[in-house]
């Protein structure tokens, strides 16, 4: 029997390094070509691309060398931007690796940066970009070409002391996708505010319909709408405040978390199972009719796309009490930054450099699927985001998440808002005390 | 009489099949739609796939790096689970057969290694990796597994402990080496115990996510537990596709189960029981 | 008895696994104990000692005290539910009929798949909405959907449900390899003097299986205490804190809330707890293992 098992192992072995170097080859070419015009005129502005007609090694400056990246998204995914790289910058090799976000990525970045073995390239989000820059752990990457392109709001999201650590290309900008066909059969106009949400629900309900779908650890989102909307735009110091000690979670938030509760949890527009509502029925209580909006932004909507929905699918900003949207649900996408520690600086700011290229960003934005947050270059986004694309663009509207405001703090609140928003939508705890749960894990934190 | 009761037995089994089939509806369930299109794996979970549809083993196969992925799986378990044997009998040997003060010592002390959840030593772990130069090796890994060699030893000392020592006895009078006496006589009385521990640390060591995530990054070390993570996205996965990666990761323990099959229950009765 | 001199003889024996151990297994258990009296947050280069503040702190903190509930609670639960089943599923494995390899097999199997899988399938199965699984399957009986994952305590049962799913043929295999280990003497003696079918399980399988319980019982506590992804992939630890077990909480306090000098003194802590339980569990098997034979 041991002869066997050993002969099963050896079979194995020799199957798995005879095919090792088979899979992975080349996909997904033809996206990736660039298109000859701008890449031209990209070469003019761009000195290391002139190396461009001889890809020789000491026309660019840059040595040749093998770049680890620790990438926010998989591999599949980022192929058409490494295969376009590598065929520009064939010097230059690429180690893509992959954790997946939030967690997992949080998790390995930690272990990673704890032990001094950290990637040459990387991604920094708004969970822990404050103690990443504060520690050193990022290089200054202000002189490169890459941020320099970047619109006010992308720089500054990763900025510190002056200086910019991040370049993050895109903006993600959300609120509710809701089902069209149902809409127009229910004689259901778009919200414009808060009311005329309440009402959408309420009609949606009646007819049998869960108003609002959304994943359990999010579902708190849909309480944003009247704060960005009503009490942000008049303090948008508001969070620097509550993280200084100036102001407490139940200052800001508690009216509009009552306010919440009384009008969407109480009714049952937002139902006691949406705590554990897992990805893949998030989307499917979408697309199969069952709920008449998902809460969400344009990586939500490509994945809903790909269970084919038999009805049109339209899309609304989260809305305030009154009238006009000036604060959306969104932020700044995770932005990639260069190590301090690495010794090829030049190379992967080459590599940034490359990513902001017209032709390239494009290829980052089809992607994601998020807004593009750099001068002068339009953002491919679907119709159906088209117009808050837009608005983004334009600077009409600004965009709002609550862990991007609490620094070094953000994982923790932000397990502490998942936790008690789920206490309270089961009804285990009030309002009253999902503040002071909110209040009492940040002075923990800052104990520390 | 016989006739009744012979219609009874024939009840009980099909009962009994009906039962299994229910308690394995999860991995039916897993199976059957990793066969489907997505949307119709979300309108009709147990409707039968209407045509031969592969789809989602081609985009399987085209997203995870299977044959390298597969190797470095292993790879890694194939000697992980080597070194766990051989070490593992080793140091139960002499900490059965000698009781003294020392080995009663090693007894306990090896047993916390097992009472330990690994997962919340990572940091730790990492830190002493990094200290030896062993970080994203595959190597590295394969001494993290074999580190637990704890239980290994635990279950030999248990097993050590039912055979008799007289042959022993009589191969050191006839001036065996220990070493000699250990490989030549020792070891394969323990095959029962081995079979067990085997198929045992396989299993857990081909699943393992936690450490394996942690110290593998590279893309080319990576095993086939950890491409399917490769393909989850921050929002959302692809379920259906999912589905077909986790019976391609899952295929190869199947294999290994099935042929391992008889073994499994004729080394427990010999080796973990007796513990 | 072997000669005790012989014992240096064998330190070579021990060495490799010593070594091995020591160093990847015992040194990192000492760092948390050394970082357990530090407020090392995992990524500042400058640590501070803080002496036993952190111990201090984690005693007057409500999550670890629900976590470490929890943990005893789906321990315990686990245990008991799969003893209970794993004993009679094996007398029925033992029993001869035609089709036994082949349910052998399949109930065996369900431990063969990665616990991070069964998480997930079974995050299909019990959810909450009308697409759920199992809730699909109700809904056809004109039930309405259950919210298996938010309900009172059944997001501990779920959990509890999926590890007794995952484990139960395991266990009854280890009682099966006892039960055929069994002489058939005993039986027939007991049969001559008239004794009944419960009676015969009573007074004669049961006692004889305790050292198959023993191990039994010893693996399912501790593996019961060290559960960490089928919660992680199943429900997240949610709704709330309630099914947020102590490997989860250390995790979430080192790496979330960056606090890696705390969570330390958890994991300390929870060494010490895990210790002390597997050792009185152990003491009493055994006892009762040489009470019965």
């Amino acid at each position: 029997m041991k002869k066997r098992i050993a002969a099963l192992w050896m079979t194995a072995l020799m199957v798995g390094s005879l095919t090792a170097c088979g899979g992975q080859s080349g996909e997904t070419q033809q996206d990736a070509e660039p298109q000859p015009q701008e890449a031209q005129e990209e070469a003019q502005q761009d000195s290391e691309d002139e190396g461009k007609e001889e890809p020789g090694v000491e026309e660019t400056g840059l040595e040749a060398c093998t770049l680890t990246f620790l990438a926010w998204y998989p591999q599949e995914k980022f192929q058409p931007i490494l295969d376009a790289f590598a065929e520009e910058y064939p010097e230059i090799r690429i180690e893509f690796q992959y954790a997946a976000p939030v967690a997992d990525y949080l998790e390995k970045m930690q272990v990673l940066t704890s032990t001094g073995e950290i990637p040459d390239l990387f991604y920094i989000a708004a969970e822990n970009k404050t103690e990443m820059i504060e520690n050193g752990y990022c290089a200054d990457i202000s002189g490169t070409e890459a941020v320099s392109r970047l619109v006010d709001t992308n720089k500054n999201t990763y900025e510190a002391d002056g200086k910019y650590y991040g370049f993050a290309p895109t903006t993600w900008v959300g609120g509710y996708f809701y089902n069209k066909d149902l809409f127009t059969e229910l004689n259901i106009e778009v919200p414009a505010t808060w009311d005329e949400f309440l009402q959408v629900c309420k009609t949606l309900q009646d007819n049998g319909t869960r108003p609002i779908i959304e994943r359990g650890e999010w579902f708190w989102d849909s309480f944003l709408g009247p704060f960005m909307n009503d009490y942000l735009v008049s303090d948008p110091d508001y969070h620097q405040e509550v993280m200084n000690g100036t102001k407490t979670f139940a200052d800001g938030w508690g009216p509009y978390i009552q306010k919440w509760y009384d009008d969407l949890i109480v009714p049952g527009y937002v139902g006691e199972d949406l705590v554990s509502v897992s990805s893949q029925e998030f989307f499917s209580e979408f697309a199969t009719g069952n709920a008449g909006l998902l809460a969400g932004h344009a990586g939500h909507l490509k994945e809903v796309q790909m269970l084919e929905p038999e009805f049109e699918i339209g899309f609304f900003p989260m809305p305030g009490t009154s009238g006009e949207t000036k604060v959306a649900y969104g932020a700044v996408d995770c932005a990639m930054a260069v190590s301090s520690g690495t010794e090829h600086v030049k190379e992967a700011e080459a590599f940034l450099n490359f990513i902001a290229r017209d032709d390239i960003v494009q290829l980052y934005q089809d992607m994601n699927g998020y807004v593009i947050g750099m001068d002068g270059i339009e953002s491919d986004v679907d119709p159906v985001l088209a117009d808050i694309a837009k608005q983004y663009s334009e600077g009409k509207i600004s965009v709002y998440i609550p862990q991007g405001n609490w620094g070094t703090y953000g994982t923790g609140l932000q397990q502490q808002l998942i936790a008690s928003s789920q206490q309270l939508l089961l009804g285990d705890i009030d309002c009253d005390t999902f503040m002071e749960e909110m209040q009492s894990k940040l002075e923990e934190l800052k104990d520390e | 009489m016989l006739k009744k009761k012979r219609f009874y037995s024939v009840v009980f089994q099909i009962l009994l099949l009906l039962f299994t089939l229910l308690f394995l509806s999860p991995l039916i369930y897993m199976v059957l739609n990793s066969f489907k299109p997505y949307s119709q794996m979300l309108r009709e979970p147990w409707g039968f796939p209407k045509e031969l549809f592969l789809d989602n083993y081609v985009k399987a196969f085209r997203q995870m790096d299977f044959f390298r992925s597969f190797g470095n799986s292993c790879l890694i378990t194939a000697a992980s689970v080597v070194l766990i044997v051989l070490l593992g009998a080793l140091a139960a040997y002499p900490i059965t057969r000698f009781r003294n003060r020392i080995t009663d010592f090693l007894s306990v002390y090896f047993l916390i290694g097992y009472m330990v959840p690994t997962q919340v030593l990572i940091v730790q772990i990492f830190s002493v990796m990094k200290k030896i130069n062993l970080i994203n090796t595959k190597s590295g890994l394969i001494l993290v597994y074999a580190s637990g060699v704890s239980f290994a030893v635990f279950m030999y000392q248990g097993f050590i402990r039912s055979i008799p020592i007289d042959m022993e006895e009589s191969a050191l009078i006839d001036g065996a080496r220990p070493m000699q006496l250990f490989w030549k006589i020792v070891f394969p009385l323990l095959r029962p115990a081995t079979a067990t521990l085997v198929i045992f640390q396989t299993m857990w060591i081909w699943n393992d996510f936690t450490l394996s995530s942690l110290f593998l990054s590279s893309r080319k070390n990576l095993t086939l537990l950890l491409e399917l993570h490769q393909c989850i996205g921050e929002f959302s996965l692809d379920w259906s596709v999912m589905l077909a990666i986790m019976c391609i990761v899952m295929l190869p323990m199947v294999i290994f189960y099935l042929a391992m099959q008889k073994q499994i229950i004729a080394g427990m009765t010999s080796g973990a029981v007796k513990g | 008895m072997l000669n005790p001199k012989f014992f240096r003889k064998f330190a070579p024996f021990i060495t490799g696994a010593f070594i091995l151990y020591t160093i990847l297994l015992i040194v990192p258990i000492l760092l948390s104990f050394a970082y357990s009296f530090t407020n090392w947050d995992g990524y500042s280069p400058s640590v501070e000692m803080v002496g036993v503040k952190n111990y201090i702190k984690i005693f007057h903190s409500e999550s670890m005290l629900s976590a470490l509930k929890n943990s005893f609670v789906f321990c315990f639960f686990n245990a008991v539910i799969i003893t209970l089943l794993a004993i009679p599923l094996s007398l029925v494995f033992n029993a001869g009929f035609k089709s036994r390899n082949f349910v052998r097999s399949a109930f065996f199997f369900a431990s063969v798949p990665s616990v991070l899988i069964i998480g997930y399938i079974f995050q299909l199965f019990f959810g909450p909405t009308e697409n759920g699984v199992i809730n699909s399957i109700i809904g056809r009986f004109g039930l309405k959907p259950v919210r298996w994952l938010s309900r009172g305590v059944l997001p501990m049962f779920s959990v509890i449900f999926a590890n007794v799913w995952r484990l139960t043929g395991w266990h009854a295999c280890i009682y099966l390899a006892r039960l055929q280990g069994i002489a058939e003497e005993y039986y027939e003696a007991a049969r001559i003097d008239g004794a009944s079918r419960r009676n015969l399980f009573r007074y004669i399988t049961f006692p004889l299986l305790a050292p198959a319980m023993t191990i039994s019982t010893m693996l399912i506590v501790i593996d019961g205490l060290k559960i960490y992804a089928l919660p992680y992939s199943l429900t997240g630890g949610g709704p709330g804190y309630k099914t947020t077990f102590m490997t989860q909480l250390i995790i979430k306090t080192g790496i979330g809330e960056k606090m890696v000098g705390r969570s330390s003194a958890m994991a300390v802590v929870f060494f010490a707890v895990i210790m002390v339980v597997s050792l009185i569990q152990l003491y009493f098997s055994r006892k009762r293992e040489d009470d019965v034979c």
